[in-house]
């Protein structure tokens, strides 16, 4: 199991004497490995839901697992590095450092986790041309299309091998094509990296490369479906994208190892990579 | 914790905002500069006074009474204790010519070396009735000129016509009116005649071979001489130090505010920066990235930002120093004040912008690092 919360009440308290009840009662599990889409209309909770298997938030009733750790109550240090070796996240909007080229946001992850300086570039620029950015690696966020930004934005989350990747509306100001692309790598690491997908959308192509859609209303989960007829985008040729990441893998793998001595979260992570 | 990341952010962000941030620089710089310049001058000025006195007033020691009414005859005894290498008597009166204050002084004309005297005009006085005068007098240079003393402990009022043979050079220049002492000089034996008091005088320079004679020697004139005064040199250069020490004060005034200015640009210029940086660093914690690592990467930049400013800082204050002279002597200070480069006005100039730097922006650090990146994130849209 990847991420599991139990009876997870959140009540938002934006002044004194307003309550805003976003999560009631929610309880759902992801297995690893799974793609999950959370579906429901505006407001329903689905962000809220997101940040809190994120361990950006924290739950007002009820518990939350991730990655086999309680994070329930856990300390602000240890949930900083849980989301940086654990966890990558794709925000609806703000997603890239301005001042940053496409290649360092990629790499500044990696820096934080403490690969070295080189090793870090050459993975960012691998996971750019696993993105298809490779000709893209100097530019600076505002000389990209919105679909090029979520495209760094992912190989950023990619970056340090997370066991789960977060999307909250991942495709929410892309065009039809870079949507149906993005689709396409989101399958592609998931099935290769074996990387759980969480993600949120109002959008059914999107939902359609999930296995299980939840359906939510009014912060509570209303539907829960195993999937679905067919799935969008080109089918996956898994062995040719295993070869193209390949070399993310094994530096990937390599730094990994290096690393675990220090770390005890590295050390586990290693042991639950493919 | 890694700080490769720490970094890199900062070196981004300081050249994507490099312009605001040379502002920074600036203001930091212009705190610097004036603490700079104004510590100069004010060290300058404690160098310059310190040498004035020792010049104007060689001995170690000095006997004073405001009587006429220490013997000459002293002088040979002092002469002869170990250690004292020079005693000359001489008589300062207070006086006042054609309205000007004035220090008549009779010094005996044999032994003039040691008063280290140098003439701008004229020669020294032979005979009884020759004066010299100090350059602030200098008009009087050729001429005959009425000495008027007070009535005083020294006697009645009276007039002393002396004639100017010569003009000597001033010390303290014109640094600073009060300083201004407007010497006439005459033979001591004819003053002492003129002012009936054959054989006293009311003061004795002194002065020694090793200065750890100067406490023990000037104790046992206070006891000898329980109506006179016992100056020594050190003690007189310490009361003129304070006297620039309250310039100092002055200067300190301005100094503060100027670097309170500087501060209130850094906070400003931080305060917008870090509000700008919300949703960067909102983003940074999102991902992983501690509060901590976010602290020191702003803490980064402030510190390039005022060693920046700070270097340039000192190196415009101690040119600033140097011009601060030449303006003064524009406006008719004419005195050769030494510009130095003190090691400790730098250093102290270095912390004082880096302590400004740091503490102005303490504030808008601290938010930032502990900003919720949720509280961002969430209004993201
Ligand atoms: N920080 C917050 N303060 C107050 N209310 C909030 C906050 N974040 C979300 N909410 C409220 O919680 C509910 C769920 O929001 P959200 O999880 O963003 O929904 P969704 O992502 O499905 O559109 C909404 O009613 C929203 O207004
Ligand atoms: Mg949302």
């Amino acid at each position: 199991m990847a991420i599991s919360l139990v009876d997870v009440d959140k009540v938002y308290r934006p002044s004194r004497d307003v309550e805003v009840v976003a999560l009631r009662g929610v309880t759902l599990t992801v297995e690893r490995g799974e793609i999950v889409a959370l579906m429901g209309p505006s407001g329903s909770g689905k962000t809220t839901a997101l940040n809190i298997m994120g361990t950006l938030d924290r739950p007002t009733r009820g518990r939350v697992y991730v990655a086999g750790f309680d994070v329930t109550e856990a300390d602000e240090g240890f949930l900083e590095a849980l989301r940086l070796h654990y966890i990558g996240f794709v925000f609806q909007s703000i997603n890239l450092v301005p001042s940053l080229t496409a290649l360092e946001n990629v790499a500044l992850p990696m820096l934080a986790a403490g690969y070295p300086r080189y090793e870090a570039y050459r993975k960012a620029r691998l996971l750019l041309d696993a993105v298809g950015l490779s000709d893209r690696a100097g530019h600076y966020p505002h000389q990209l299309s919105g679909g090029q930004q979520q495209r760094v934005a992912i190989a950023r989350a990619l970056a340090n091998m997370p066991l789960i990747l977060i999307l909250d509306e991942p495709t929410s100001n892309v065009d039809v094509a870079t949507t149906r692309a993005l689709l396409t790598l989101f399958r592609e690491i998931n099935g290769v990296l074996g990387t759980t997908i969480v993600m949120a959308t109002h959008d059914p192509e999107v939902a359609s490369i999930a296995g299980r859609v939840i359906y939510m209303r009014g912060g509570v989960v209303s539907r829960s479906a195993v999937k679905l007829a067919e799935v969008a985008g080109e089918p996956v040729d898994v062995e040719r994208v295993r070869e193209r990441m390949r070399h993310v893998f094994e530096l990937e793998k390599e730094l990994v190892s290096d690393m675990a001595h220090r770390n005890e979260l590295v050390r586990r992570k290693a042991q639950l990579l493919p | 914790m890694y700080v490769r990341h720490v970094v890199l952010v900062a070196g981004r962000d300081l050249r994507a905002r490099k312009g605001r941030y040379t502002l920074v620089a600036l203001a930091i710089a212009a705190g610097t500069a004036l603490l700079v310049a104004l510590s100069t001058v004010t060290f300058g000025l404690k160098v310059y006074v310190e040498g004035q006195i020792r010049e104007l007033y060689p001995a170690d020691i000095m006997l004073y009474s405001d009587r006429i009414e220490i013997p000459v005859d002293i002088v040979e005894v002092i002469g002869s204790i170990e250690g004292v290498d020079a005693v000359e008597p001489l008589i300062l009166v207070g006086a006042s010519l054609g309205g000007r204050g004035a220090t008549l002084v009779g010094i005996p004309i044999d032994d003039v070396d040691y008063f280290a005297i140098s003439l701008v005009e004229g020669r020294l006085p032979r005979s009884g009735g020759e004066a010299i005068v100090e350059e602030s007098l200098g008009d009087l240079y050729g001429d005959k000129a009425a000495v008027e003393l007070t009535e005083s402990l020294l006697g009645p009022a009276r007039r002393i016509e002396v004639e100017v043979v010569g003009v000597l050079e001033s010390l303290l220049k014109g640094f600073v009116q009060t300083f201004q002492v407007n010497l006439v000089v005459v033979p001591l034996g004819w003053l002492q005649e003129v002012l009936g008091a054959e054989g006293f005088v009311n003061a004795v320079l002194i002065t020694v071979s090793d200065k750890t004679y100067v406490e023990p020697l000037a104790d046992a004139l206070k006891e000898a001489f329980p109506s006179a005064q016992v100056y020594t040199q050190r003690s007189l250069i310490r009361a003129a130090i304070r006297i620039v020490d309250l310039l100092g004060v002055f200067f300190n005034v301005i100094i503060a505010v100027t670097l309170a200015i500087s501060g209130i640009v850094v906070f400003a210029v931080m305060t917008i920066t870090a509000r700008e940086r919300m949703r960067e660093v909102a983003l940074l914690k999102a991902i992983g990235v501690s509060g901590r690592a976010v602290a020191l990467s702003v803490l980064l930049e402030v510190l390039a930002i005022s060693v920046a400013g700070g270097a340039a800082g000192i190196a415009a204050g101690f040119y600033g120093a140097h011009m601060l002279k030449a303006l003064l002597g524009y406006m008719g200070v004419s005195f050769d004040l030494p510009i130095l480069a003190v090691p400790e006005v730098f250093v102290g100039g270095a912390a004082t912008a880096l302590a400004v730097a740091v503490a102005s922006s303490t504030l808008p650090i601290v938010r930032l690092s502990r900003l919720r990146p949720l509280e961002i994130l969430a209004r993201g849209q």
